[in-house]
């Protein structure tokens, strides 16, 4: 489903990624870990138009991405949604207006009670109560924030979630539940590509974990097979998860 | 030392031209798909009813202080009767737009860059982006289009004011009769004089807007980088302003040279 190839991306002239290449597959959970500024969100940013590529090329259902108009991106994102770091929901907006952005912005509904209906069915998904459509995203605390973006990707209905960082900055009982709703959510069918560096996470919820080191796909794993893994970073992400446990 | 001079010309006057391209795509996007008359609404409401009482205040003061120092001059020279039509054509040629869009900087264009630095800084831009929103329709245009309308409006608002203004100190300090005052100003107030201010009012409003927007459109850094990308809008916008004025004044004094006026 999504395809990198020889994808290179510098900013002047430091190169964050450098023919990198990898693979994942439609329904698939997989988890991207690496150290901080190696590049692991700007690979999601590539993936869905917000910065251009240098050289390679990127595939979405077998299409390249550099075939694509306008128009045409429009779409990729619909099915592709990018969950940020930051809620980055709009600030002077409700919950109900933020989630009705992508809905209003692509023509997704043909009435407003259809659109209050695709609405209020992703924000109980998420499991957030429907008395929160109608505050602002400053009154809510930064996890619930986090779920409404979610929310948010959902109810455009695309089948491809890319979360980054989604658990950084939470609590042990917060970061459970996210990891909970994406692990259901890959369950259910959509293809999940997570960025993060939480091992923990990872190694809960992922089908594949990749890791990001020297601007290019360093390693491709699974939960079972990590342990025996060499690669040092690895050793040191196992080690640092495994003396910090969850409680 | 020449080289860093050079250097730093050269990419003021890069930033410049990415500015006026980034206005234009803005303009020609309201011009194609018109602005959201809700957003719109929304941002005349904040840079342009918000302030008014700052231009009523101004304007006030700024008619008083023209009055005083043209009645100094003209005194010197037995035409004090004509302070009125001389204070009002300098306010509504130079000085008016001028400070109108310095008030709107302040006011207005630091507050916009704030905000749209926030959002992109915050990745709401780029969200927006990926939910196949335009963000440069939804929050350029409106601000950019409110920035000249109001401009425009403030300056009319802040002449009337100026002229009361003008009057009430003529009438306090010199004894001038108010209706005197008022009376002179068609003698010096040519449609030319009024096309000028006009003109320049429309061009700063298009400046500051494009300036405050641009910056805060592409901020980076996080909260410093906001901080200086509101610093940077201001200065750029104030020069900006002062540049402008001296080039369209140029060049319609040509023009007007031109067909013997």
């Amino acid at each position: 489903m999504i395809e990198f190839v020889n994808v290179t991306k510098r900013f002047e002239a430091q190169a964050v990624l450098e023919k990198m290449s990898l693979t994942i597959e439609k329904g698939e959970i997989v988890f991207l870990i690496g150290r901080s500024g190696v590049g692991k969100s700007v690979s999601l940013k590539c993936l869905v138009g917000l910065l251009k590529l240098d050289a390679g090329e990127i595939r979405f259902d077998g299409r390249s991405t550099a075939e694509l108009d306008e128009k045409e991106w429009m779409g990729l994102r619909r099915r592709c949604s990018l969950i940020f770091q930051n809620p980055a929901l709009i600030d002077s907006m409700t919950i109900y207006d933020n989630l009705a952005l992508g809905i209003r912005a692509m023509g997704l509904a043909a009435s407003r009670s259809n659109e209050r209906g695709l609405i209020e069915r992703e924000i109980a998904q998420v499991g957030l109560d429907l008395s929160l459509l109608k505050r602002y995203p400053l009154e809510l605390s930064h996890s619930t924030q986090k779920r409404v973006s979610v929310a948010r990707a959902l109810v455009v209905g695309s089948e491809a979630l890319l979360f980054d960082e989604p658990t950084t900055g939470l609590d042990p009982i917060n970061t459970a539940r996210i990891n909970q709703l994406i692990e259901g959510l890959g369950r259910a069918g959509r293809t999940i590509w997570v960025v993060s560096h939480d091992m923990h996470c990872a190694l809960a919820v992922a089908d594949r974990i990749l890791l990001l080191e020297g601007a290019h796909i360093a390693a491709d794993l699974t939960p079972k097979t990590i342990r025996s893994s060499n690669h040092p970073l690895i050793r040191q992400f196992l080690e640092e998860a495994d003396a910090r446990p969850l409680h | 030392m020449l080289a860093r001079f050079t250097e730093n010309l050269k990419s003021k006057v890069e930033n410049f031209g990415a500015v006026l391209r980034f206005g234009f795509q803005a303009l020609r996007l309201v011009a194609t798909e018109g602005v959201p008359p809700r957003l719109l609404t929304e941002q005349l409401f904040e840079c342009g009813v918000k302030a008014i009482p700052t231009t009523l205040v101004s304007g006030f003061f700024v008619g008083a202080i023209m009055a005083i120092q043209i009645e100094l001059q003209l005194r010197n020279f037995g035409a004090e009767g004509a302070v009125g039509g001389v204070a009002t054509s300098v306010t509504i040629r130079n000085v008016g737009p001028v400070l109108i869009g310095f008030i709107l900087v302040g006011k207005v264009g630091a507050l916009t860059t704030a905000v749209l630095g926030t959002m992109r800084v915050t990745d709401q831009i780029d969200a927006l982006t990926c939910l196949g929103v335009d963000p440069i329709r939804m929050l350029v245009a409106p601000r950019l289009i409110a920035a000249i309308i109001s401009c425009f409006l403030l300056l009319t608002i802040g002449l009337i004011v100026s002229v009361g203004g003008g009057s009430a100190l003529a009438w306090l300090n010199f004894g001038t009769n108010p209706w005197h005052y008022i009376s002179q100003i068609p003698k010096f107030v040519s449609l030319e004089s009024l096309l000028t201010g006009g003109f320049k009012s429309l061009a700063f409003g298009t400046l500051l807007g494009s300036v405050a927007c641009y910056q805060g459109y592409w901020a980076t850094g996080g909260a410093a980088g906001v901080g200086k990308m509101v610093r940077k809008a201001a200065i750029n916008s104030l020069v900006g302003i002062i540049v402008a004025d001296f080039f369209i004044s140029w060049i319609i004094s040509h023009f007007l040279r031109g067909i013997g006026h």
